[in-house]
C-alpha cells in the first residue's frame, strides 16, 4: 500500500473492532503463519518466512465482522478467517496477506434450549468449551473429534468436521440446525431455524464446508443428546482389512455403534501396537455401543453374530476401552508424526463397493512410485452406504531442502488423490480442501464446479474471501 | 545453556518449545488465550515463536510483550499428556527480554519496584507480629497479604490463636522471590532473594513454616529445592495446616449457613497438588459447597498478583472469566484461600456476589 494508505485502513479497522483488537505486531503475525498443514510446518522448521497478514483483527460481534468485511470489500483487501488454526489443509493461512480475521473473541454461549434439546453459541468458541457447557447440564453435542480442544465451533463447521462418535451421532453437518453468517458484502443472514424442510435448497449446507470463502459463520445451533445410560467397548481382530470392511457394512445395517474403527494390517502392527498394546497381526477393529442398557444388550448379541460370520478374533473389551482412553494420546508430540518426517492424511470417502479398490489403488500409487514412502490406513467413520478411509502416507527421510520437499509432497498428494478419484472416491471426508487440495477440486467436480464458482462470484464478486482456497 | 542468534535458552526450554510449536492440544485451558482470543496467547504460538527465535527471527518488543501475556498458571502443563511445560520457555523468554532490554515498560516498572523495596508494590512492607517470639511455627505472610489484604492476615492469626497455636513472624519479612521469579525467571537476583529468606528462616530455628500465600509455599517447597537452597524447616500451606489442626482440635465450630463455591488457587492445586484441605475445612464449617464445572487441578486461573500489577486490564479479563464460571453455580459467595486470588477476584466482583477468604469464615465459625 502506498504511503499512509496503510494507516488509513488500519484506523478504519480499529474503528470497527476497537483499537485493542487490531494488531500489526510481529508476534501476532508470526502466530498466524503456521496451521496444521505440513508445508507450513516445514517452512517454519526451515526458518523460511511465514505467510503473514498485514492486519490482524479480532472482532467481538457479527456487527464488527460486518464492518470489517465492508472495509475489506471497499479496498479489495483479502480476508482470511482463522478459528483455532488447527486445520490440516492450510485453509486458514493468510496466503494473500491483507486481513486475518480471528474469530476467537466471539465466544459467548447464547442459549441452551432444554425443551428443544439445542445449544447455540458464537463460533469463535473452542469446541471443548461448548461441549463443557452442554456437559454442565447433562448433555453432549457428541461432536468429539480429536481436535475437540484445538479448534473452534466455526472451524469445525467450515470444513465439515467429524468426531469419533460420528457413526451414531452424525457429522457436524448432521448435528447443526442453523447458522448466522456474515456475507462478504457485510450483510448478516440467518439460515432457517430447522435443518429439515422443503423450503427450497439447503441454504445452511451451502455455508457448511465453505472454508471461509463465502462469508464468516458467526453463530450456530446444534442438537443436544442426553448422555448415554451405558457405553460398552469391544475389540476384534480380522484376518484381513477386507473382512473388516464387510463386517462394518453389516454392522451398520443392524445398529449404529458410536465408535467404529478398523485399522489395516500396517496400522495394527504399528500405531495400535504402540498405543493400545495389541501384539497380534491382522486388522484391528474397536467399537463402542451405547445408549439404553437393554438395547445395547440386544445390539451386542447381534454384533457378535456378525463378527462370528467373519471369523474374527475377540481381543476383548479392554483394548476397546484402552483405545478410548488413549484416543487423544495419538496426537501429542512424540506419538504423532512430526518434522523431519513428511506425512499427510488423504482422508477419502466412498461407497462400500469402492473402498477396497481405492485402498489398494492409493497404496500402489504411493508405495510403488515414491521410494521410502509407506501408506497406512484405517476406516474411522461409517455410513449406511460406505466408509471413509483415513489413509496416510509417511516418509521418514524426505529431502531437507524445503523447495524440493514441497514439490515431492505435492506429487505424492496428486498421485494418491488421483488414484482415489479414478476409482470412484471423494477427495475428502472431513479435513476439508483448503490450500492443500485446492488444485484438485476441478478434477473432483468437473463441470459441476461451475455451481460453486457461480455462488462465489455472486456472493463475493471482489474475491476477497480466503483466496486460493477450495479451488475458488 | 546454548547460544544461538544471541538468543539464549536452555536446551530443555528449546526441546519443549519445539514440541509445542506444532501442537494444538492444550489451548482450551489457557485463561489468557480464552479471554483475549489472541492466537499468540496459546502455548502453541508461544512455542512457535521461541522456535523461530532459534531460527533467526529477531526478538523484539512485540514478542517480549507476548511472553508476559501469561499467568504462568500451568494449566497447559497439567493438560499435557507428554509432560511438557510451556512455563519453562516462557520464563526464559522473560529472562532474555531483560537481557536484551525488551521488557515492556509496565512490566519494567514492577521489576523496579521489587529492586527498590523488595515487593511488586514498591511500598514499605508493614510488619505483623506473632504471638510468641519463641514459637516453633513461623507464619510467612508474603508481600501481597502484607501490602494489600491485611484483613486476611488478621483472620489467619485469629484462627491460629483460637486453635492454640503459638506462632511467630519475621521482622522486616524478606520476599520469597516468587514474584521476581515470575517476572524475570531464574536469575541471580532471584536466587539472592531466596537465599536471604532461607537464611532468615534458618536463624529462627523453627521447624515449620506456614505460608499464607500458596505462591510463596510453591516457591519455598519446590523452587528452593530446584535452586539447591536448603530450607531447614518443613513448608506447610495455610490450608493444609489449618485443615489438620481442625481435624485434631476439640474446639467447637459453629456451622456457617453459607452456600459457596470454591476457587482453587492454581499454584496450590497444580504445583503443590493440594485440592482437598480447603474442601475439608469447608466441610467442617458445614457450608454448602457447589463446585464449579472446572475445579481442582482443572480450575481456570483468575490471574496472579504480579499479573494484576503489570497487566491490570488482562487480569480483569481472566478474573471476570472465573467469575462467569462461579456464576453458573447456585452459589453467590466465592471462597478463596490465597491473598492473590482474593485481591484479583475482589476487583471484579459482579453485583450480587461476594468473595470470602476461607480463614475469615473459619474465624467466624470458631468465635
Ligand atoms: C490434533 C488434531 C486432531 C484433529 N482431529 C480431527 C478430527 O478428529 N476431526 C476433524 O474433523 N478434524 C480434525 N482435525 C482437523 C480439523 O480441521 C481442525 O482441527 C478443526 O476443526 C479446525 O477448526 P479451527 O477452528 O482450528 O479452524 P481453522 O484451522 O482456523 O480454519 C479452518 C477453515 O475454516 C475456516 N473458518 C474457521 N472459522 C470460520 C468461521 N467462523 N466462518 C467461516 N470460516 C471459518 C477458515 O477460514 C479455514 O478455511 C484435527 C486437527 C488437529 C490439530
Ligand atoms: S504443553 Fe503439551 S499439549 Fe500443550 S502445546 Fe505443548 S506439547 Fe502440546
Ligand atoms: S501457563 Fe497458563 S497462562 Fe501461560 S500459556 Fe500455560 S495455560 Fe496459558
Amino acid at each position: 500500500m502506498q504511503s499512509f494508505m496503510f494507516n488509513m485502513v488500519l484506523s478504519e479497522l480499529e474503528d470497527a473492532c476497537g483499537r485493542d483488537n487490531v494488531s500489526i505486531s510481529t508476534a501476532d503475525k508470526l502466530s498466524y503463519g503456521v496451521d496444521y498443514f505440513w508445508i507450513g510446518r516445514k517452512w517454519a522448521d526451515a526458518g523460511r518466512p511465514l505467510p503473514t497478514a498485514d492486519f490482524i483483527v479480532r472482532p467481538g460481534s457479527p456487527e464488527a465482522v460486518s464492518k470489517v468485511l465492508k472495509i475489506a470489500n471497499y479496498y479489495k483487501i483479502p480476508v482470511q478467517t482463522w478459528g483455532g488454526g488447527s486445520g490440516s489443509q492450510g485453509a486458514a493461512l493468510p496466503m494473500a496477506g491483507g486481513i486475518l480475521l480471528d474469530t476467537k473473541r466471539m465466544n459467548k454461549l447464547i442459549a441452551v434450549d432444554e425443551m428443544s434439546r439445542t445449544i447455540t453459541a458464537e463460533t469463535g468458541m473452542i469446541f471443548q468449551t461448548l461441549e463443557w457447557y452442554a456437559g454442565e447440564r447433562g448433555y453432549s453435542i457428541q461432536h468429539i473429534p480429536s481436535c475437540l480442544t484445538c479448534g473452534t465451533v466455526g472451524g469445525a463447521l467450515a470444513h465439515r468436521g467429524i468426531g469419533i462418535m460420528s457413526t451414531k451421532y452424525g457429522k457436524i453437518d448432521d448435528q447443526c440446525l442453523s447458522l448466522e453468517v456474515v456475507l462478504p458484502n457485510g450483510d448478516i443472514i440467518n439460515t432457517l431455524p430447522v435443518p429439515k424442510h422443503a423450503a427450497g435448497p439447503d441454504l445452511m449446507q451451502m455455508f457448511i464446508g465453505s472454508e471461509g470463502t463465502l462469508g464468516v459463520i458467526t453463530k450456530a445451533t446444534f442438537k443436544l443428546f442426553e448422555l448415554p445410560e451405558t457405553r460398552k467397548f469391544y475389540s476384534f481382530l480380522f484376518k484381513t482389512f477386507g473382512d473388516g470392511i464387510l463386517a462394518g457394512r453389516d454392522i451398520l445395517q443392524k445398529m449404529k455403534p458410536s465408535i467404529l474403527r478398523l485399522y489395516d494390517e500396517a496400522e495394527t502392527v504399528s500405531i495400535i501396537k504402540k498405543i493400545v498394546g495389541v501384539e497380534k497381526h491382522g486388522s484391528f477393529m474397536n467399537l463402542a455401543l451405547e445408549g439404553n442398557a437393554e438395547i445395547v444388550a440386544i445390539e451386542e448379541k447381534m454384533l457378535r453374530e456378525i463378527i462370528a460370520r467373519y471369523d474374527a478374533f475377540d481381543t476383548g473389551e479392554e483394548y476397546g476401552e484402552k483405545w478410548y482412553k488413549n484416543r487423544v494420546t495419538f496426537f501429542y508430540p512424540g506419538h504423532i508424526m512430526d518434522i523431519p518426517q513428511m506425512f499427510g492424511t488423504m482422508d477419502t470417502v466412498a461407497t462400500y463397493d469402492r473402498v477396497e479398490p481405492i485402498y489398494y489403488a492409493m497404496k500402489h500409487a504411493i508405495e510403488d512410485n515414491f521410494e521410502g514412502v509407506r501408506f497406512i490406513a484405517h476406516c474411522s467413520h461409517w455410513y449406511e452406504w460406505g466408509t471413509m478411509i483415513y489413509d496416510r502416507f509417511i516418509m521418514d527421510h524426505p529431502p531437507e531442502d524445503p523447495d524440493e520437499a514441497v514439490r515431492l509432497h505435492n506429487e505424492i498428494w496428486n498421485a494418491g488423490v488421483r488414484a482415489a478419484l479414478e476409482n470412484g472416491g471423494v477427495i475428502n471426508d472431513h479435513h476439508g480442501v483448503g490450500l492443500k487440495l485446492s488444485r484438485l477440486m476441478k478434477e473432483q467436480y468437473g463441470p459441476a464446479m461451475q455451481v460453486f464458482e457461480a455462488l462465489k462470484k455472486g456472493l463475493d464478486p471482489n474475491g476477497i474471501m480466503n483466496p486460493y482456497k477450495l479451488g475458488l | 545453556m546454548s547460544y544461538e542468534n544471541s538468543v539464549m535458552f536452555t536446551d530443555r526450554a528449546y526441546t519443549i518449545a519445539e514440541a509445542c510449536r506444532f501442537c494444538w492440544m492444550c489451548r482450551h485451558c489457557c485463561p489468557v488465550g480464552l479471554r483475549t482470543g489472541r492466537e499468540i496467547n496459546t502455548p502453541r504460538a508461544k512455542g512457535l515463536i521461541v522456535s523461530l527465535l532459534k531460527r533467526g527471527t529477531a526478538y523484539d518488543r512485540d514478542i517480549a510483550r507476548a511472553m508476559y501475556e501469561c499467568t504462568l498458571c500451568g494449566a497447559c502443563s497439567n493438560d499435557c499428556v507428554t509432560g511438557y511445560e510451556p512455563p519453562v520457555y516462557i520464563r526464559e523468554a522473560r529472562t532474555q527480554a531483560l537481557v536484551d532490554e525488551l521488557v515492556p515498560p509496565e512490566v519494567m516498572a514492577v521489576i523496579e519496584h521489587v529492586a527498590e523495596t523488595g515487593n511488586i508494590y514498591g511500598e514499605e512492607k508493614p510488619c505483623y507480629v506473632g504471638t510468641s517470639s519463641e514459637a516453633d511455627v513461623l507464619v510467612y505472610i508474603g508481600d501481597t497479604a502484607a501490602c494489600r489484604t491485611p484483613d486476611l492476615i488478621r483472620s489467619f492469626f485469629s484462627v491460629l490463636s483460637k486453635l492454640d497455636v503459638p506462632f511467630r513472624t519475621l521482622s522486616d519479612e524478606p520476599t520469597s522471590g516468587a514474584d521476581l521469579y515470575d517476572l524475570i525467571g531464574d536469575v541471580d537476583e532471584v536466587r539472592t532473594a531466596c537465599k536471604k529468606l532461607a537464611e532468615r528462616i534458618r536463624k529462627t530455628g523453627v521447624r515449620t513454616v506456614v505460608c499464607l500465600n500458596p505462591n510463596d509455599a510453591a516457591m519455598l517447597a519446590r523452587r528452593y529445592e530446584d535452586f539447591s537452597i536448603p530450607l531447614p524447616a518443613k513448608v506447610r500451606t495455610a490450608t493444609s495446616f489449618v485443615a489438620d489442626l481442625l481435624k485434631e482440635s476439640s474446639v467447637s465450630v459453629t456451622p456457617q449457613p453459607l452456600r459457596v463455591t470454591y476457587h482453587d488457587n492454581v499454584r496450590l492445586s497444580r504445583e503443590l497438588g493440594e485440592t482437598d484441605p480447603a474442601r475439608d475445612i469447608l466441610a467442617v464449617l458445614g457450608v454448602e459447597l457447589h463446585e464449579m464445572f472446572l475445579h481442582g487441578k482443572l480450575a481456570h486461573d483468575c490471574g496472579s498478583a504480579v499479573f494484576h500489577a503489570y497487566a491490570p486490564d488482562l487480569c480483569a479479563l481472566t478474573a471476570a472469566g472465573r467469575w462467569e464460571e462461579a456464576a453458573r453455580t447456585p452459589a453467590r459467595t466465592l471462597v478463596t484461600a490465597s491473598p492473590e486470588d482474593y485481591l484479583v477476584l475482589s476487583a471484579q466482583t459482579p453485583e450480587g456476589y461476594e468473595v470470602k477468604d476461607l480463614f475469615a469464615i473459619v474465624d467466624e465459625a470458631l468465635a
